[in-house]
């Protein structure tokens, strides 16, 4: 028993003593200092003239006024602009309760617009809004103000306009309520049956346009619509109808300047640009290629604002995708693919400040770093504007066109694989 | 496309920095340097419980000894017998902003004997070089993209072991022993940097940084030793040791990418022991090591012969609880090999002392051996670490 007793005490004192030295890590009080392996994470700025090979170009036309989230309504000397339309799906019967009755006749019409008082520059003063007919027929891809159609010129710059509809006054100005209107409803005056029938019968051909009148003031609609008051047969009654511009447009005065050589972001129609480019292998005798990329962006500097009205003027996101062909070959029918990094908000002012725009591609740039192939293509980035449909302005930002310092920057934060030795 | 034109001196300007950083990282040998990082690594003595308490001898040492420094001390067994030696220890390492502790562990060395008749047939598997080390450091990279703190993480695991096969032949009062082992096993050396979100910024995230690589250590060992009964008191023993070139091969993900060859010592170890009195022994040993024929070709490494020597005196006179209890004093000193090139050659010395226990009727024997000591000055030899020892051996059918 006690030789028992002190196998027991033996064994005890010895797990104690085993489990006294546990293998903690030391702490070590600077890289410098610590033993073993380091390897520094590096941060580099490539400027794209220091890179293999950059090419940037910009590509417009993905948002045309046709298929743009608003019009614009403006009779300023430096921005004239109005909506087109055709009213194309008037009908030629109605429900009531639970009858379809053809309807007899309309009594009343108007164009109600819906404005988008945040986005538009009020007028100070009171302004006319007047409907007319058009006596050409426009195509609403195609029209701009000196032409119905691409080599149909007006006959009047900013569309023929043919029969007085009607028009109204209106004065945007905050009411005792605090609020400001953000309807404006124009009433046809004449024959309202006959005009609607015509309308019907023609699939709205040839259409209208909405002309606002005075100085001052870009009105940003969201919605203009056809609201009609309409007589069902056997009835002596009236029900509205009401039915959107299909297709609707808007046509302005000056054109939006053609992209040169800058990068341009967002506008109407709207831009955006597209870029390949190759990153070095190495750096020296740092190798990137097979590195641990931490952070990769692309980083863009502003120009001055464009010239208005052209001039992006409210807070728009821009997002970096990866372009899944060559954007050079194939133009603005590159295929896009996921985004790369979050989206960035773009602030007039700060643009305007000369603040660079930084794009995450750091995902991108990991799968360049890990791919153990021979030959890989080139990086393709396109940054484009989020919404694309609800800027009118845009921004442009210096190209590899540019002299140094001006053009993009490739700039990367990233840890080359440490190099194990033996003494 | 655009080709780089004289842009390119300019990273290559901005980025000559950071290659001399890249470059010089590895060779930093500083105060902060545990031994096991020094050269290749720490040399692990290969000696049982006793041995270590008795000043680390391990050479003709007076009725056997599970140390693997001489073939030819299997002689001294006359039955089969087995036995392993774990030794961890309590490292604290001094660094010029203070101590701060930690704990190496290490299976020392088994050595397995079957007697047939005058030949002596071992069997051992020893530690021989400690590599093992970790090492923490937490910092701050302040990048154009933000501040973010880091900790970063460097470790070495892994170390050279032997396996060995030994005959040894009595021959009246003299043993004659030779051993053939294979150097083998293997370093990991990790490298992890883990950021944190920018300061200020928790979205703003740069992951991590990490590598690894391993290498395999190989080559061949041959000693030859001889012991003899001096009197019916006394034992001398000595061995010689060579070794082929060790061989690194650096073999990360399956592919061979890099190999590098350091030549070997040779070695040199004398011990003996005398019964002084019924309960008195007397131990003593001491060698010589050639490591300054090991050329580092990379790292600002230094080698450098190697002296050891220690000695000891065991007690066995006690009883407690009715079983007999030797005890055992000593103290050694030895040389280490590798120092930082900036520095002087390391030497450790410790006070040793220790028991052992004989259990299950004689069958088995428990030894504990403790070693107190330090190695290196801060100052003059950039590591300086002082040391517990713990060496525990369980023998079977030792005697």
């Amino acid at each position: 028993m006690i030789r028992k007793a002190g196998l027991f005490s033996l064994l005890a004192s010895t797990v104690v003593a085993l489990g006294a030295c546990t293998e903690d890590p030391f702490l070590a009080v600077d890289s410098e200092s610590a033993p073993g392996v380091a390897t520094p994470t590096l941060e580099i700025s490539l400027e794209v003239g220091e890179l293999p090979s950059w090419r940037d170009t910009t590509y417009w036309g993905f948002v045309v006024p046709n298929s743009a989230s608003f019009s614009l309504l403006s009779d300023q000397e430096e921005l004239r602009a109005r909506p087109l339309g055709r009213f194309s799906t008037i009908p030629d019967s109605v429900f009531v309760d639970t009858l379809r009755l053809a309807i007899d006749r309309f009594t009343a019409a108007r164009i109600r617009l819906s404005v988008d008082s945040a986005l538009s520059e009020l007028p100070t003063d009171s302004v006319e809004l007047a409907a007319w007919t058009l006596s050409r027929s426009f195509d609403a891809d195609e029209a701009t103000w000196e032409l119905a159609r691409e080599g149909e010129p007006w006959t009047t710059p900013g569309g023929d306009l043919e029969t007085f509809l009607g028009a109204d006054t209106f004065s945007f100005e905050v009411d005792s309520l605090g609020s400001i209107i953000d309807t404006a409803v124009v009433r046809f005056e004449g024959n309202v049956d006959s005009l609607l029938t015509a309308w019907r019968e023609s699939d709205g051909e040839p259409g209208f346009a909405v002309v606002l009148s005075g100085p001052g003031g870009v009105l940003r609609t969201s919605v203009m619509s056809l609201v009609a008051e309409a007589v069902p047969e056997g009835l002596d009654t009236t029900v509205t109808i009401v039915r959107g511009a299909l297709p609707g447009t808007f046509i302005f005065d000056p054109p939006t300047p053609q992209p040169t050589t800058r990068l341009r972001l967002a506008g109407l129609p709207s831009a955006r640009y597209y870029m390949d480019f190759r990153l070095p292998d190495s750096l020296g005798f740092i190798p990137l290629r097979g590195s641990t990329i931490n952070r990769a962006t692309l980083e863009f500097r502003p120009t001055a604002a464009p010239s208005e009205p052209f001039d992006l003027r409210a807070n728009i996101f821009a997002q970096a995708v990866r372009l899944l062909a060559d954007p050079f070959v194939f133009g603005e029918k590159t295929p896009i693919g996921s985004p790369l990094g979050s989206q960035e908000l773009l602030r007039p002012d700060s643009l305007a400040s000369g603040n660079t725009m930084r794009y995450d591609i750091t995902s991108l740039v990991r799968l360049w770093s890990l791919a153990n192939v021979d030959s890989i293509p080139p990086l393709r980035v396109g940054i484009v504007p989020i919404p694309e449909n609800r800027q009118f302005g845009f921004w442009e930002f210096f190209s590899e066109e540019d002299g140094p310092g001006l053009r993009p920057v490739v700039h990367l934060l990233f840890t080359p694989n440490p190099t194990f030795l033996l003494p | 496309m655009r080709r780089a034109g004289p842009g390119r001196s300019a990273w290559r300007s901005r980025l000559l920095a950071a290659v001399v950083a890249v470059l010089a990282a590895p060779v930093a040998l500083t105060a902060q340097t545990p031994v096991t990082d020094l050269g290749l690594g720490y040399p692990v003595p290969p000696i049982d419980a006793r041995a270590a308490a008795l000043g680390g001898t391990g050479v003709g040492l007076y009725g056997g000894s599970f140390s693997s420094r001489n073939p030819a001390d299997l002689t001294m067994f006359s039955n089969p017998a087995i036995g392993a030696t774990l030794a961890p220890e309590s490292v604290k390492l001094k660094t010029i902003e203070g101590e701060q502790s930690s704990g190496r562990s290490r299976f020392v060395v088994m050595q397995g004997v079957l007697p047939f008749q005058k030949w002596r047939f071992g069997l051992n598997v020893n530690s021989e070089l400690d590599q093992d080390w970790d090492v923490i450091l937490t910092d701050t990279l302040r990048t154009g993209f933000g501040d973010y703190p880091y900790a970063e993480s460097r470790q070495h695991d892994g170390g050279v072991s032997s396996v060995g096969l030994s005959v040894a032949y009595k021959l009246g009062p003299l043993g004659l022993g030779v051993e053939g082992s294979a150097l083998t096993g293997n370093l990991r050396q990790v490298f992890r940097r883990s950021f944190d979100p920018a300061v200020g910024d928790p979205s703003n995230q740069i992951g991590f940084a990490a590598g690894d690589a391993r290498w395999s250590w190989s080559g061949w060992r041959f000693r030859a030793g001889l012991t003899g009964e001096i009197g019916r008191r006394g034992i001398l023993s000595a061995a010689i040791t060579t070794y082929t070139q060790l061989e690194a091969e650096k073999d990360t993900f399956g592919i061979a990418i890099g190999t590098q060859k350091f030549d070997m010592p040779l070695e040199v170890s004398v011990g003996g022991s005398v019964v002084l009195t019924q309960k008195f022994m007397l131990a003593a040993a001491g060698g010589w090591k050639t490591w300054s024929n090991t050329d580092f070709q990379i790292l600002d490494s230094e080698s450098a012969d190697v002296m050891w020597a220690g000695g000891g005196l065991e007690y066995v006179g006690l009883n407690l609880l009715g079983l007999p209890v030797p005890l055992r004093v000593g103290y050694r000193y030895t040389d280490l090999p590798f120092y930082g090139g900036q520095y002087e050659q390391l030497s450790e010395q410790a006070y040793t002392f220790g028991f052992g226990a004989r259990i299950a009727g004689g069958r088995a024997a428990l030894d504990f051996g403790v070693e107190i000591g330090s190695r290196g000055n801060v100052e003059t030899t950039g590591t300086e670490e002082s040391f517990q020892r713990i060496s525990l051996s369980l023998g079977i059918n030792s005697r």
